[in-house]
């Protein structure tokens, strides 16, 4: 489904992916861990087309196309789906008006009363209030609540890759609990949609199940394993991989 | 003078010649019948055109020619005969807008029968009989010649500026709306009407007077793009709030792109009474208006709620005015701008506060939005307080298009245009949302097809 292939990305004139070569099959869950500064952040952005990452290098193929440098909404269309870090707030729209806006762009027709059911339904899934339906989009949302939001994102676009950028900072257990099942249960019922998972820690990974763990330092995948290499991460820390 | 009734071109009516003299000023009181005094009143309003200079601050006027201009123009028919004619363009522009095909029509001057006129008769009835007056201005002279010669001119007199004294001169259409004590206008008058407005001339002079206890919320306009022959629009509109009153008077205008915009709003508003302006100016070449309220009565209120956009080669200069006269008054003024393709937005402010009042309280906001690297935006708030008593608030912020929204938004699926049209949508969210429904969602369309467009 996706294909980096010695992909090499610039920001403000450094090197912050090097290299970088990974496989991701139709259906397989992808880890990512790595420390601060590792390089994660920046290849999920330029997966999914950010205009700051520039490719200087290799390719990223995606469902057997080219997208290295296709634009972001084409990408989105094309069902990549990135969860951000930190979600940006859009003042003055409202998380409603948002959500209708990005169905419709997917080319489906809302019918009213149909989509206000699956929006609440998407709502009652990650655990967010219907009142945040009328709140401006993020504005003054908890970083949790912004999570929730933006797997509800993930649910609406019906998306065939999802990445999610660190999707457990700021949550706490139980909100960690919900989403992760979210993201389960979504890759129970779509079996060929796959999912890149980036994280510092091993906890989110007690929700799904992950086909490979690849640990990233210094822009490039050092070392690769099954979900084994978590626990070695977690037990041994990032230090050893970083020499 | 001038062309009556020229049958053998489109145009079917009268039409002062071009320029502006005694004769034609004369003329134009003669055709309405007018009482002496307003013939007076008048060419004493030319004399102070003529001596005043132009305006030597704000926007660039030195295209502006006033010998090339109709200053009446009487139309019997609209320009198009039938729907057939009405150019493509704006028939394309008035689909994307929503707007029902009777009011298209008549926005296009296809002069037809329609259904609200019906409607128009049975509210016209109905407020009537709790002696509600709603009449073009001229009528209203004719009509009410005590209660119009009290207040006309009484808020803002031909003296005041260049173009105010103009359109003392030249005045023709607009409306006259009288609210007896205690009564309240419960649907925004001319919003049934709007069709009328939009065919009114460009010189047009409205007095709303409303009585104590009384409420009207008026509004003018809608947001088609409204096309003149003649490039300059030029109107006055007086407010007069009485004790406990409320006025609330909602603008939505969208010229077409060689109109010179330059109007003079004000109001006053007596003890406890409240005075709202939304103001929302699209299209121009070039506006110049900034609705002013004097805030005459003690524990009277005023509000001024403005939004402008300006495209390329366009010049949005707007702003509002509160003058605080008396104790125990409060004023809010928020401005929303918003540039692009080069586009140029002023807020031009005034807040005053004249000696020895108490319990003052004021609060301005405005906020610009830069959609790209060429566009402009400036902010003159003036602020003149004399005295202590006073708790003022002033904000402003210049904002650019945040280009990692942008991402965020693009990220879901949404098209450069249609992030950015959310973004600004966003933006002028309170604006909006002081509107009628209608009107609302109208805007909102608006802002999409500016942000599709390059040029609106």
């Amino acid at each position: 489904m996706l294909l980096l292939t010695n992909l090499t990305v610039c920001v403000e004139q450094k090197n912050v992916v090097q290299d970088l070569c990974l496989q991701v099959a139709a259906g397989s869950l992808h880890v990512i861990m790595g420390q601060n500064g590792s390089g994660k952040s920046s290849l999920a952005h330029t997966i999914m087309g950010l205009p700051m990452y520039e490719v200087v290098a290799g390719s990223i193929e995606f469902k057997q196309q080219c997208i290295t440098t296709m634009p972001i909404h084409d990408r989105s269309k094309l069902g990549i789906f990135l969860a951000f870090q930190q979600p940006l707030s859009i003042p003055g729209v409202t998380v409603f008006e948002f959500l209708k806006e990005i169905f419709t762009a997917t080319g489906k027709q809302v019918v009213p009363a149909e989509f206000q059911a699956l929006v609440h339904d998407y709502f009652t899934q990650v655990g967010l209030d219907f009142s945040f339906l009328y709140r401006g989009l993020n504005e003054n949302f908890s970083g949790g609540e912004k999570k929730r939001l933006e797997i509800v994102q993930m649910l609406i676009l019906q998306s065939k890759l999802i990445i999610l950028d660190e999707l457990d900072s700021g949550l706490d257990v139980d909100a960690l609990k919900t989403l992760g099942s979210c993201v389960h249960n979504y890759l129970q019922q779509h079996a060929d949609a796959s999912c890149i998972i980036i994280t510092h820690y091993r906890r989110i990974l007690d929700f799904v199940r992950p086909t490979a763990v690849h640990v990233m330092h210094n822009g490039t995948i050092v070392r690769s394993g099954d979900v084994q290499l978590s626990y070695e991460v977690e037990a041994q820390g990032y230090d050893s991989y970083g020499r | 003078m001038g062309d009556e009734c020229n049958n053998n071109g489109d145009f079917v009516g009268y039409r002062a010649q071009k320029g502006l003299n005694r004769k034609i000023v004369t003329d134009i009181s003669a055709r309405k019948n007018e009482p002496g005094w307003m013939t007076d009143f008048r060419l004493k309003a030319l004399d102070i055109f003529e001596k005043k200079p132009m305006p030597s601050w704000g926007a660039d006027l030195s295209d502006l020619d006033h010998h090339d201009i109709h200053y009446y123009v009487q139309s019997v028919q609209g320009k198009h005969s039938s729907w057939d004619n009405v150019p493509d363009d704006i028939k394309a522009t008035f689909e994307k807008l929503g707007i029902p095909q009777a009011e298209r029509e008549m926005l296009a001057g296809v002069g037809a029968q329609f259904e609200s006129e019906v409607i128009y008769k049975r509210l016209k009835d109905k407020w009537a009989n709790k002696g509600v007056v709603f009449l073009d201005t001229n009528s209203g002279l004719n009509e009410y010649p005590e209660l119009f010669k009290k207040y006309f001119a009484s808020v803002i007199p031909a003296h005041d500026n260049k173009f105010a004294a103009l359109n003392s001169a030249v005045w023709s259409g607009g409306s006259f709306v009288y609210v007896p004590a205690g009564v309240h206008v419960d649907l925004p008058l001319q919003a049934y009407f709007r069709i009328e407005s939009s065919q009114m001339g460009q010189f047009e002079r409205t007095l709303i007077i409303a009585e104590p206890g009384s409420f009207i919320h008026y509004v003018e306009g809608c947001s088609a793009p409204v096309s003149r022959n003649n490039s300059l629009h030029s109107a006055v509109v007086e407010l007069i709030a009485l004790p406990g009153s409320h006025i609330r008077y909602t603008t939505i205008q969208n010229w077409s792109n060689n109109v010179y915009n330059l109007v003079t709003k004000r109001a006053i508003a007596h003890e406890r009474a409240s005075v709202d302006w939304v103001d929302g100016n699209f299209g121009s070449k070039v506006t110049m208006k900034y609705p002013c309220i004097i805030l005459k009565g003690e524990q009277s209120r005023g509000q001024i709620i403005s939004i402008a956009i300006a495209g390329k080669d366009q010049q949005q200069d707007a702003g509002g005015k509160i003058i605080h006269c008396a104790s125990d008054t409060t004023s809010n003024i928020v401005s929303k701008s918003i540039s692009k393709d080069g586009g140029r937005t002023t807020y031009r402010g005034l807040l005053k506060v004249i000696a020895g009042l108490k319990n003052i309280v004021s609060r301005v906001q405005c906020d610009a939005l830069l959609m790209d690297g060429l566009s402009r935006t400036d902010t003159y708030p003036t602020v003149d307080i004399k005295s202590d008593q006073v708790d003022i608030g002033h904000e402003a912020s210049v904002s650019k298009i945040n280009d990692e929204q942008l991402a965020y938004l693009m990220s879901r699926g949404l098209s450069s245009q249609q992030a950015q049209a959310m973004i600004v949508n966003g933006f002028i969210d309170c604006f909006v949302k002081e509107l009628p429904m209608e009107y609302a969602i109208e805007i909102n369309r608006l802002i999409k097809m500016e942000m599709e467009d390059s040029i609106g």
